[in-house]
């Protein structure tokens, strides 16, 4: 006779899980019921005109329809927990659909509305107290799991706010990492400096991720070839939004400036990286007595301290995966599957090419030696 | 209703129930020796039965909404078709033929499982043996 069973059931980690004990370096959490979630942490009179206004931040972002996602919802069907409220917001639930079911040793936690308070939008006043208040909300599952590590969040609009933030939470155990939004001013610009400065002294890498407001209001970075027609095209274009800002850091002498500080791009992808060191190299070999502060081959700081995050992966066989590794270097690759998102990338349906070497160090070690694990 | 006295339909077929065990437009996923795999019922009485597994990056496949898609067309032309004949994986949208469990209109060479299923006598039959593949 046949047993009716649950339907996630055969969801899981591939019989010799290549993942386990890995680093999940891209999770996203909500919170619970929004803006409510965050009261108890904001100061009384921004909560009052949050709650006069009906602010709800998690329902919760408006972009034009046009760029709506294959399912509507952005967020896995198979990922609502059990008890009520949005993916990513039960720390018991995540613990066990992602952090249990692969065997993963932590994961590196992100809040992309946090990210839209940080990108200037509850306005630049609130902006650093809306992202202070995400950050305590978060660094709750640090105390349910310890292998929950957050990408604190900062305003990128509030510089003084931020470097304040970074000094009281950044000394916090569960924290691994500044998540700066991005924003209009390009990322090499000396804007940032006091925030990669107070980054730097507390040992923390700079965590890039995009919060989906990007190319669709003022104030966050437009793309320079237009707007963009529908999902498709929009999806694409988060592959040159990295561009940009790693060609802005790298040319502005950032990774000089700042000798011990580190970047993780989070959902960038990263074939597009291969091509852009190539161009970075050949315009320095040129062009370097106009930058004299770029002392080597720009190639070479990004190896030394960026790296990518691996999903989305662009999915050729997984014999040119390999060789676009091979250009890239297997040393810039951290494993991340952007739970609880509907394009994630799974343990054992990647890397499948990889020696074991390989895969030792973008499951595991390169995280470890890029966030403050 | 089962009943003791049922015939196979095919060989190895495996009895999972009766017809109104079956809630029309959802998938029951069930355990056929040892495969997850659901079994669907359109509104216009066909049955499919896909293994609850994606190939691409192993999502519960039957989590996934059936319905129809757009056939390939001309720029701004939408042709609705093949209603109640495609799965789309819940994780990444890919579709699956459900009648073949081919990858539909890309050069994606993956193909989800998918099961014969007969109905006979007011009781529904799977094949626990995957349908073979349709392409060359």
């Amino acid at each position: 006779m046949t047993d009716v069973i649950d339907a996630n059931s055969s969801r899981g980690a591939a019989p010799n899980n290549p993942a386990v004990g890995a680093i999940d370096t891209d999770v996203h959490i909500y919170a619970p019921e929004g803006m409510k979630s965050l009261y108890p942490y904001l100061p009384a009179g921004l909560r009052k005109t949050f709650e006069m206004r009906g602010t709800t931040a998690s329902g919760y972002i408006w972009v034009p329809q046009k760029y709506d996602f294959p399912h509507g919802d952005r967020r896995r069907v198979d990922t609502f927990p059990p008890g009520g409220g949005p993916p990513g917001s039960d720390p018991k639930f995540a613990q066990a659909d992602l952090l249990d079911r692969y065997a993963f040793s932590g994961c590196v936690m992100s809040s992309l509305e946090a990210g839209l308070a940080g990108q200037g939008f509850f306005g630049v006043d609130a902006s650093s107290a809306v992202c202070a208040a995400y950050n305590k909300v978060a660094l709750e599952w640090y105390e349910v799991d310890k292998r929950f590590r957050l990408a604190m969040v900062v305003s990128s609009v509030d510089v003084e706010g931020a470097v304040a933030e970074i000094k009281s939470m950044g000394k916090h155990p569960g924290v691994v990492a500044v998540y700066v939004p991005l924003t209009s001013v390009p990322l090499g610009n000396k804007h940032f400096y006091p925030i990669f400065a107070a980054a730097q002294e507390m040992d923390l890498p700079i965590f890039l991720h995009i919060t989906a407001a990007e190319f669709t209001h003022q104030g966050v970075p437009m793309a320079p070839f237009g707007t963009m027609e529908n999902f498709s095209e929009r999806r694409v274009s988060y592959a040159f939004l990295g561009p940009p800002v790693l060609n802005s850091l790298m040319f502005n002498g950032v990774f000089e400036r700042f000798p011990k500080l580190k970047f993780a791009f989070a959902e960038f992808g990263f074939s597009w990286a291969v091509g852009l060191m190539c161009r970075m190299d050949a315009t320095w070999r040129f062009a370097r007595a106009g930058t004299p502060w770029v002392k080597r081959p720009p190639s070479e700081y990004v190896r030394e301290r960026v790296r990518f995050g691996t999903q989305p992966m662009d999915d050729p066989s997984p014999e040119d995966m390999s060789k676009l590794i091979s250009l890239l270097g297997p040393e810039c690759l951290m494993f991340s599957t952007d739970y609880p998102h509907w394009d994630l990338d799974a343990p054992g349906h990647i890397l499948s090419g990889e020696s074991d070497e390989t895969k030792r160090m973008i499951y595991r070690t390169n995280a470890q030696e890029t966030f403050r694990w | 209703m089962v009943t003791a006295s049922s015939q196979a339909p095919m060989p190895n077929g495996v009895m999972v129930g009766g017809i109104d065990d079956f809630p029309v437009g959802e998938f029951k996923i069930l355990d056929v020796k040892g495969r997850e795999i659901g079994v669907y019922r359109t509104t216009d009485g066909r049955w499919f039965a896909a293994r609850n597994l994606c190939p691409h990056r192993g999502a519960p496949l039957c989590r996934g909404s059936v319905g129809a898609t757009m056939l390939p067309s001309d720029p701004m032309e939408f042709i609705v078709g093949m209603d109640q004949e495609v799965v789309r994986c819940p994780w990444h949208a890919l579709e699956f033929d459900l009648k073949t469990g081919e990858s539909l209109f890309t050069d994606s060479t993956l193909r989800i499982g998918v099961h014969n299923v007969v109905v006979q006598d007011g009781n529904v039959w799977v094949d626990p043996r995957p349908k073979p593949s349709t392409r060359n």
